[in-house]
């Protein structure tokens, strides 16, 4: 099949780019513009969280963590917004808006790609929800917290505060736990190909989003392999950041488990194979999780 | 092949990830607390581990009315430390909201249900033996919480908030070491 000749196919999302940025502008230092507007607060990790609010904690009575809920309210509205939106268009929020994953994602961009870190072949769906299980069972039972110890959500932002001279903000990496966090978020993030790395294996919000994007599948938009017009050329294998497409026996497949929408594959496929849209007839053939 | 390959995995994602819940590195806490006329309540104390050339607090809470005004910020107790405190500010303010300003160990114009947010690096002054002065440490009370648990004829370590000009007691968070306390005194999580 000829390459597609058609400019405006190439690219799904030609402006995610910018979109990336808001999302920076918008939860991100130096401006933070949505935390300030709202909570009052300059990262993630004031008042409100937008992970921490559903755990039950050590010694929490029922009254404290319904308390938890109102109070997060902002983390309780955002993370629904985020399965709504799933649920009919995909995970449009990690792949657009996302500030940890658009920095980290923005970040790889300016390393060569020869010095990234290629993760494909790490299985990343038993990792994801491996450590979600973990992620949300250890607190209600006491085993500990993977919360704040390990998040991007609180690390990114300080990595950026901090650069800016903030003495809060470089306190948090004066410690271990710090440590530990700038390095996941430089060898998962901005070294990883694609920079999505973190996404992939250990973000709670994206393994919520995955469950979404896959079991809502049917109902809404997604990025999908036309078979028709698949001709099994590989070439969308290695840019996808998420690892999500694989060659099966009924040709390649797409693993909603993990998919973004960023559109990476459809800028490269030159047979106008992949598309974000509804499921179609050529598209229908559902296996294992994953959609062609 | 494939499912064997991914429930391995899963099971040593599983595995790993309840090691790093359940491990505690111990140069860094987080305590949460409410500040009040009636002294306060800390929901835990900071737990770290002794032996560390510093360490990082973290502590977030909510003032409680009807209290308002300046609010003073001490680390007092022992083992003595050098310390400096800082609060968390945006690069660059909007000044949609109004916040508490932290000026030297003062947080200046704090008002009722204000949240705060402060972070407490710290080291210690001279290298005494903390486990010879806790040999004879009190035992901690029944919840091993708001405890004077400390050296032996020492006052406890603990972040105290006062408030500034009458000098009334807001909140104190005991600080611990999670490695000298007695059995029973070690409560709390951190991170």
């Amino acid at each position: 099949m000829a390459p597609t000749t058609d400019p405006a196919r190439r690219g799904m999302f030609p402006k995610r780019t910018v979109y990336l940025l808001l999302g920076l502008a918008l939860f991100m230092p130096p401006m933070v513009l949505l935390l300030q507007a709202s909570t009052g607060d300059d990262s993630f990790c004031g008042s409100w969280c937008p992970r921490m609010f559903f755990l039950w904690r050590e010694g929490s009575s029922l009254s404290a963590f319904l308390f938890g809920w109102l109070r997060s309210w902002g983390g309780v509205l955002l993370v629904f917004a985020i399965i709504v939106v799933s649920f009919f268009f995909g995970r449009l929020w990690c792949s657009h808006l996302c500030p940890i994953g658009g920095f980290q994602e923005l970040g790889n961009r300016l390393i060569p790609n020869k010095l990234s870190i290629p993760f494909g072949s790490i299985p990343a769906v038993p990792v994801r929800y491996g450590y979600f299980a973990v992620y949300m069972i250890a607190p209600v039972i006491g085993l500990g917290s993977l919360a704040c110890n390990y998040c991007n959500f609180a690390a990114v932002p300080r990595v950026v505060a901090a650069g800016f001279g903030s003495p809060a903000d470089i306190a948090y990496f004066l410690r271990t736990a710090g440590m530990i966090n700038l390095a996941l978020l430089l060898l998962l993030g901005i070294f990883a190909r694609g920079g999505r790395a973190y996404c992939n294996f250990l973000c709670p919000v994206g393994a919520i989003d995955g469950l979404v994007n896959r079991f809502s599948s049917r109902f809404g938009k997604r990025v999908r392999i036309d078979r028709h017009s698949c001709t099994d050329c590989g070439k969308c294998v290695p840019v996808c950041p998420t690892t999500s497409i694989s060659r099966k026996e009924e040709g390649h497949q797409i693993d909603q488990l993990s998919c973004l929408p960023c559109g990476k594959c459809q800028e490269v496929c030159d047979d106008a194979a992949i598309n974000y849209e509804k499921r179609t007839c050529s598209s229908t053939v559902a296996a294992q999780g994953a959609t062609p | 092949m494939f499912r064997w390959k991914t429930i391995v995995v899963f099971v040593l994602a599983v595995a790993i990830s309840a090691i790093a819940a359940n491990y505690r590195f111990g140069d860094s806490a987080h305590a949460i607390g409410m500040l009040s006329i009636k002294g306060g309540k800390a929901r835990h104390p900071f737990m770290i581990t002794s032996g560390k050339d510093g360490y990082t607090l973290i502590m977030t809470g909510v003032v409680l009315p009807p209290y308002q005004g300046d609010v003073k910020v001490v680390l007092e107790g022992s083992p003595a430390m050098n310390y400096a405190i800082y609060d968390s500010e945006p690069v660059i303010d909007l000044g949609i909201h109004r916040k508490p300003k932290l000026e030297g160990s003062i947080l200046r114009g704090v008002q009722s249900r204000d949240k705060l947010a402060l972070w407490v690096v710290m080291s210690p002054q001279s290298e005494q033996d903390l486990e010879a002065l806790f040999d004879e440490s009190p035992e901690s009370d029944d919840e091993g919480l708001m405890s004077d648990i400390g050296p032996a004829g020492h006052e406890p370590l603990k972040l105290g908030f006062y408030a500034a000009d009458s000098g009334q007691k807001l909140l104190n968070i005991p600080i611990l070491f999670a490695d000298l306390q007695p059995e029973g005194g070690s409560h709390g999580s951190h991170h």
